[in-house]
């Protein structure tokens, strides 16, 4: 037993990047609770509540933790409403929790759906967090693994029941499914527009990581799904990947594997104005695995998005799985280790981030041109260094096999370099191909007082010219 | 937290608190053995209290520490203060008995060497010759090969490995790859018959070690950025784990659910009942599980309620465990009826206050279902809308009782008037005469 507490106890020595201003707070958890947050959700009084994967609901009020529910089956997405009940989606259920007497527990659990297959697999899991804009709670659904009796054509797998698709349901519980194709979507989030993006996380038909745009009857690539939908096994199994790549929507960024992620959570908007540093209007996104958290600048092009993935910082004690803003600006960081190993000195915990107001020496933003690439720095630039950087492009294979390896890396010519007058803006010219990524290599950029970039490499996810 | 992170062992030789021979030994067995295993467990692999066969010191570790341990125990943890019990003799033979039984590392250390990649056999790399990026001592007594490092790196892992006890041991291992490994006992190292399987590599290797202190090396490239890493000394059913993954897995995985003031209600993968039943346990010991596809108690049984450790480690792959035998249990158990049929029936939803109570619609009229236990019966309140005759269908092994209806043939059939409401008593069927 001690063990636990001396492995809970290890100091490990990350080579952490901060970008300046930026700090993390540990929350304390309560004692002896297995804390790995798997949900998380801050409500307007500012009590947090937390759904932890061994299956409780806890809420923060003046400091002081409380159960809110107990007994659920890992639960991996909560939102708590204005009315004080608490949305979670566990594994059999997306359920309501409503403390009716009062005395600050849940007493009523009422099942908002659980209209799509649950088969007993520990991959199964269902996730949610999130509303669209007309009141439904969206949720997606994750596929089986190792499931001799379920269909499929490469390691996921499904017995039907939607597995692999994402669903909607009114708050009467009306339940439609919104889209196929998924394959661990671990994290729901959306931007001020209301528009729902989910990440999935590495592996076969998924190259590397993804951020992708929630659409009404798109298909997003893995094919299990489709055994829900109008296929018979024996169609798919004689479909080639090639037949599916052209069936599939395309993500919004592809998030370099290793590099950035390997097991992204939920997508977290900056809608704090400017609290939080000056990344206002981007996505936030914790990665399980590195412990870390990046960013996601969006571009709409026509009625599709596409951006660009920056690193933001690591050194958390734990997977970074959940992500919430607080009213003052501050990030919260719910995290796991559990099956899936995440770097960090602990298996599980709750770490909250601040910015004190210093600026960073960041990227602030990367946008596709006519012809090529803006860049938008934080800080002024210092003119003699502002050609220094290198930029490469490549793609990631789309099959069946488990990721792909970064394919046709090549180096890219760039020209006509301009830095803008008031020195924060660099633009350039790029021979531009589509779905491709361009990593930027911003390292020997300095700022105008001879500072480097923390965060040195962008990665814009070019699926559509201008 | 641990105070004490140099393990004293060695040292433990010079300054040994009492006689250090063999009948002191076996004399603090015999007290171990009355009281102490209680807590600590029969072979020291520890339960309540901490692990007291390895080499990991929470509240010191040095014979005169653990002596001072044992004297003022932790109270407010249930551990007295055994010098009201013993006496300081008999309490220096348990300290001896206990460092006997010491077993696996100590001061173990650590040598990294990044960029290193697997670009030759582990032999011609040569690491005990190059000059380490980083190095320093392990916090646990664990070999560990995922250190927060750059993504690829050779490590070298060096300390003492403690033998409890002479004879054949078997050396396994489970590793990600196949190639690049390297032990050595006492300066030789070890040919290990690497096997590969689906997804892993194994070894089993039986190695000769006396009892006492051996050097210990293990030289590693890694090939996978993440790598499990499991090795363990086997011999005789005992199991000593080697490395942080095979300790982490050797760890106690249960996690028992228990009711003791108030019902608990759960929801888990449990074997033997289908995916997405709902598990009730009243501190009676009376467990009962409910189905919400077809609103049937789909299980009883008695005792501990169930073990959910399998489900919430690591993966959760395993089902959480029953200990005891179901009374009934699968798909339906105690099922409604409606005039004789089965009925349509659609899940709402389940409160806790003031009683466990679930919540259906049945041919879309309401239906509730209380629970509550006396005694060891299980005691259903139904409370119905349906003006249809409803009957209970009774599994084996239990009989079902109510003052407001009648069994015929393995169904209860209701008094319609009393559809409103209307209570059964779950009993277990005697067994034998
Ligand atoms: C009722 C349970 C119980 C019994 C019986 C018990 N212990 Fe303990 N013991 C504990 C607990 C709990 C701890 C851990 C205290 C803490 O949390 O720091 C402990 C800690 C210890 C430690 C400290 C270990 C370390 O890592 O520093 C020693 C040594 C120890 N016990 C020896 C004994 C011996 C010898 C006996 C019998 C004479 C004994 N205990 C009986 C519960 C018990």
């Amino acid at each position: 037993m001690k063990y636990l507490f001396a492995l809970l106890s290890l100091i490990v020595s990350l080579t952490a990047a901060t970008p300046d201003g930026y700090k993390i707070e540990t929350i304390e958890t309560p004692e002896g609770v297995r804390f790995h947050v798997t949900g998380m959700d801050i409500d307007k009084q500012g009590n947090v509540y937390c759904a932890t994967r061994f299956g409780d609901v806890w809420k923060l009020q003046n400091k002081r933790w409380q159960k809110f529910a107990e007994g659920l089956h890992e639960p991996c997405g909560l939102l708590v409403e204005e009315d004080g009940s608490v949305v979670v989606t566990q594994k059999p259920e997306m359920t309501r929790l409503i403390d009716s007497n009062k005395d600050g527990v849940a007493d009523r659990y009422i099942e908002l759906t659980s209209e799509f297959g649950f088969h007993n697999n520990y991959h199964e899991f269902n996730f949610g967090g999130v509303k669209d804009n007309e009141g439904n709670y969206v949720g997606t659904l994750n596929l089986g693994h190792e499931d001799s009796k379920a269909f499929g054509l490469s390691l996921m797998v499904t017995r039907g029941g939607y597995r692999g698709c994402a669903y909607k349901v009114s708050p009467s519980g009306e339940f439609k499914i919104i889209a196929s194709g998924l394959r661990s979507p671990a994290g729901l989030g959306k931007n001020s527009s209301g528009d729902i993006f989910y990440t999935d996380n590495q592996g076969d038909y998924v190259g590397t990581s993804m951020l992708l745009h929630l659409r009404e009857n798109h298909f997003y690539g893995h094919p299990a799904s489709l055994i829900d939908k109008d296929f018979t096994a024996e169609k798919l199994k004689s479909m080639k990947d090639t037949d599916f790549d052209k069936m599939r929507t395309r993500p919004v960024v592809w998030i370099p594997h290793n590099e950035i992620a390997q097991s992204p959570g939920n997508p977290e908007w900056d809608n704090t104005a400017g609290k939080f540093g000056p990344f206002s209007n981007q996505f936030f996104i914790g990665d399980q695995s590195r412990s870390s958290l990046f960013r996601v600048s969006l571009q709409k092009i026509g009625d599709t998005y596409q951006g660009c993935v920056f690193d933001f910082m690591t050194g958390f004690q734990s997977g970074a799985m959940r992500l919430r803003f607080d009213a003052e600006g501050s990030l919260w960081v719910g995290e796991t280790g559990r099956g899936w190993l995440s770097r960090g000195a602990k298996m599980y915990g709750l770490q909250k981030v601040s910015w004190d107001g210093t600026l960073p020496f960041e990227m602030q933003d990367v946008k596709l041109t006519k012809d090529g690439f803006k860049v938008t720095f934080t800080k002024e630039l210092d003119q003699e260094s502002i050609s220094n950087f290198t930029i490469k492009s490549w793609h990631y294979d789309y099959t069946r096999n488990y990721g792909s390896p970064v394919r046709g890396i090549q180096p890219v010519s760039f020209s006509d370099v301009n830095l803008s007058e008031d020195k924060k803006v660099l633009t350039f010219k790029v021979p531009l191909s589509e779905e491709k990524v361009f990593s930027f290599d911003f390292s020997q950029l300095k700022s105008l007082v001879g500072k480097n970039l923390i965060n040195k490499h962008a990665y814009y996810t070019l699926i559509k010219k201008l | 937290m641990i105070k004490n992170s140099i393990f004293l062992l060695g040292f433990w030789l010079l300054v040994s608190v009492n006689a250090n021979n063999d009948e002191s030994i076996q004399r603090g067995k015999k007290i171990y053995e009355t009281v102490c295993f209680a807590c600590h467990g029969k072979n020291l692999e520890g339960g309540s209290g901490f692990n007291l066969r390895d080499t990991v010191w929470v509240h010191g570790g040095t014979p005169s520490e653990i002596l001072k341990t044992i004297k003022k125990g932790f109270p407010e943890k249930g551990m007295i203060p055994f010098e009201t019990v013993f006496k300081e003799n008999d309490l220096k033979d348990v300290v001896n008995f206990i460092l006997s039984r010491q077993q696996g590392f100590k001061n173990l250390s650590y040598k990294i060497f990044q960029n290193l990649r697997a670009d030759k056999p582990i032999e011609d790399l040569g690491l005990s010759k190059l000059k380490p990026e980083k190095s320093g001592v392990l916090k646990l007594p664990y070999l560990d090969i995922n250190l927060p490092e750059v993504d690829w790196f050779g490590i070298q892992n060096s300390g003492i490995l403690v033998i409890p006890e002479s004879g054949e041991y078997l050396l396994k291992g489970i590793l990600r790859q196949g190639s690049h490994i390297q032990m050595l006992i006492d300066g030789k190292p070890l040919k290990l018959d690497i096997q590969k399987e689906k997804w892993q590599y194994t070894f089993e290797h039986k190695v000769e070690l006396k009892k006492g202190e051996h050097d210990f090396e293990l030289n590693y490239v890694k090939i996978h950025k993440k790598a499990s890493f499991h090795i363990e000394l086997e011999k005789d059913g005992m199991t000593m784990p080697l490395s942080k993954g095979a300790f982490i897995k050797s760890q106690n995985r249960q996690i028992v659910i228990a009711s003791t003031t108030k019902p608990v209600i759960l929801r888990k993968r449990i074997d033997g009942l289908p995916s997405k039943t709902i598990a009730v346990a009243f501190p009676e010991k009376v467990n009962v599980a409910i189905n919400p596809r077809n609103a049937s108690i789909n299980g009883l049984w008695y005792g501990e309620f169930v073990d959910i450790g399998p489900n919430v480690f690591g993966r959760g792959r395993l089902a959480s465990l029953v200990k005891t035998p179901y009374i009934f249990s699968g798909d339906e158990g105690i099922t409604v009826l409606e005039n004789t049929s089965k009925a349509e029936v659609d899940y709402l939803e389940y409160s806790t206050y003031p009683q466990a109570r679930f919540h259906f619609k049945v041919n879309d009229k309401k239906l509730s279902i209380e629970m509550t236990a006396l005694g060891e019966s299980l005691i259903l309140t139904y409370r119905s809308e349906s003006k249809q005759k409803l009957s209970l269908q009774v599994p084996e092994g239990v009989t079902l009782e109510s003052l407001h209806g009648q069994t015929v043939n393995n169904t209860l059939i209701i008094d319609p008037k009393h559809n409103e409401k209307f209570t059964v008593k779950v009993t277990k069927k005697e067994t034998g005469k």
